[in-house]
């Protein structure tokens, strides 16, 4: 039994992981409506950020404490990962919807390329052998806070500015909404709590690699905030559980199954949008609701 | 100077690969605004089947405008299957179903094919020819490739002009419920746009495989990528701008390692599409539109 929990530890790490990386996508993919292919990118400015402070800057503070350490790389990752965010997106706000999504998808794959040219950071092998601060439960204290931050944020002025600059930029210029100040505000928050996960990341698996912030990383977010619903903070934790347990269910599945698992995967996100594009905590809420009298 | 000509020419051919693969997602995107993240893939399929058709002992004149169709067809499938369902709903859908079918791609060739790299059963002949007594060395091949996007760009360019269904295919790009009213007929038109993409795709696909003699199941994922930014620098949607593009791509990439900066290749293309970008937003040859209320 304990075997088994020690093995669960790492999925419902990665899990809360994922899951924050996919609200804070949400923010800016279901909130604002602004198309991001490369959120990963924040994720990995993140996770660097944290790691040179906890190695480089942390022991020259004199700062030994673990929870100091991981509460200062966290607030070092999403400062860094918010200016990453901003320098992104200020240039890039005249770009409308798909180019919006080339030009950050390219910002991810050039952050990646920049990661793996700085030889003080590990190169190419990533930056390896940083302290492991954190546990399955401050990441879940994570997680809540997040959900609880955006939930309060999409009931805040800002958060109806965000939302009526998604359904109709035009209108909400003309009753006096400065669509552009939402849009900025909405990429910057998400790509700072996108940092905190990079915090995270690096501090549980103790490496973050130059790949992380590359283009597959951020089809991976993205697929976790669409396969659960967009439009939905629950439906970004229900895609990282899908993303997370699907693959590692099929692990223990017979060994024709496990072995082509990926395959399988890939099967289930086409089916699951071309039968749902709505994404799944849509059909949840169905079936939980009970279907209203006419 | 002479060493600038000389990487300039080395990078007309890949720059003329990833204008193959950048016709297909420019013309998808111009028809249907949508990013069809699986046409990398098509790419690769396109080469193992070449190699399989090869390898069964047919002449390479007979396979690669076969395996072209057959792919065109393949792609035809998927459209039908994956892509149309999802035609009414939200940008992403499809977008996210794209990138299943690629995974569902790489890793069925992977399970057939296993995982190592597959040596080509083809190659082109690498004859050189030497200029300025030796200083600038051009590869045959390259040329060949170089010449073979230019016809077949310039094929398609014509057709899209000229023809019926080609008219099909500019009418929906220009105006999908005009199109519809004046008779197009939508979804063969689309299908059509899959289908020549793909079959460009196949091709640059087989050129790769003989111009490197080896071909492996993640080989469409970073191509594909740099022909979509090389579709989007261009102004995606623009024939003659996927051509532009992707050339631009190839030489810059040619330069950097010809200048060794070979460790930054990968970013480049992005760099410059960024740039590119926020200078011209619709692309090096695009137009923009006005957007009226």
């Amino acid at each position: 039994m304990s075997d088994f929990l020690q093995y669960l530890a790492l999925p419902i790490t990665l899990f809360g992981i994922l899951a924050i990386q996919a609200m804070s996508l949400q923010l800016i993919l279901g909130g604002a409506g602004l198309l991001s292919l490369g959120h990963a990118a924040y994720f990995a400015v993140g996770a660097y950020a944290s790691g040179v402070f906890t190695q480089f800057v942390a022991p020259q503070l004199g700062i030994a404490n673990p929870y100091l350490l991981l509460i200062g790389g966290i607030v070092t990752a999403m400062i860094a990962a918010g200016l990453a965010g901003l320098a992104v997106v200020l240039p890039c706000l005249r770009l409308h919807g798909d180019y919006l999504a080339m030009a950050t998808l390219g910002f991810g794959e050039i952050v990646s390329t920049i990661f793996q040219n700085v030889d003080g950071l590990g190169g190419t092998r990533g930056f390896k052998d940083v302290a492991k601060l954190t546990s399955p439960l401050s990441i879940w204290i994570g997680v809540g806070l997040v959900a609880l931050f955006l939930h309060r944020l999409y009931r805040s002025g800002l958060g109806f500015a965000i939302r009526a600059t998604r359904d109709d930029e035009i209108a909400a210029r003309s009753i006096g909404i400065s669509t552009m100040a939402a849009k900025t505000w909405a990429f910057v928050i998400g790509s700072a709590l996108a940092g905190l996960a990079g915090s995270f990341h690096v501090h549980t698996l103790q490496l973050i690699a130059p790949t992380e912030a590359g283009f597959l990383r951020s089809v991976e977010i993205a697929l976790a905030v669409v396969m659960g619903g967009m439009f939905r903070i629950s439906g970004s934790v229900l895609g990282a559980f899908i993303l997370v347990c699907v693959p590692e269910v099929l692990r223990f599945a017979p060994e024709a199954v496990a072995q082509n698992r990926m395959l399988i995967f890939a099967v289930v996100v086409i089916l699951l949008m071309i039968f749902n594009p709505q994404g799944l905590s849509q059909v949840l809420l169905r079936l939980v609701r009970k279907p209203r009298q006419a | 100077m002479i060493d600038f000509l000389q990487y300039v020419l080395d990078g007309l051919a890949a720059g003329g690969l990833y204008a193959l693969i950048a016709v297909g997602y420019s013309m998808v995107y111009g028809v249907l605004q949508m990013i069809n993240f699986a046409h990398g893939e098509l790419f690769m399929v396109g080469a193992y089947f070449v190699m399989v058709v090869l390898n069964a002992g047919a002449p390479v004149w007979v396979a690669v405008p076969l395996c072209a169709v057959g792919v065109g067809l393949f792609a035809v499938l998927i459209e039908r299957v994956a892509y149309r369902p999802l035609r009414g709903a939200n940008r992403l859908a499809p977008l996210i179903t794209a990138v299943g079918i690629s995974l569902l791609l790489q890793y069925s060739v992977q399970l057939v094919f296993s995982p190592n790299p597959q040596s080509f059963p083809y190659q082109l002949p690498s004859d050189t020819i030497e200029m300025f007594d030796g200083q600038i060395i051009i590869r045959l091949r390259d040329i060949g490739i170089f010449v073979l996007t230019l016809v077949l760009t310039l094929a398609l360019e014509v057709f899209v002009r000229v023809t019926k269904p080609g008219k099909g295919i500019r009418a929906l790009a220009m105006h999908p419920m005009a199109a519809r009213f004046v008779g197009v007929p939508i979804n063969r038109t689309i299908a059509l746009t899959f289908f020549i993409g793909a079959f460009m795709a196949c091709i640059a696909g087989s050129m790769q495989g003989m111009a490197v003699n080896q071909i492996e199941p993640f080989m469409g994922v970073t191509t594909g990528l740099k022909a979509f930014a090389a579709a989007v620098l261009g102004g995606i949607g623009i024939l003659p701008g996927a051509l532009l593009g992707g050339l631009v791509l190839g030489i810059t990439e040619n330069l950097l390692v010809g200048y060794e900066m070979s460790t930054y290749k990968d970013g480049s293309a992005f760099l410059i599409l960024i740039l590119v970008l926020l200078v011209r937003p619709q692309g090096l040859l695009g137009t923009t539109r006005l957007v009226k209320v």
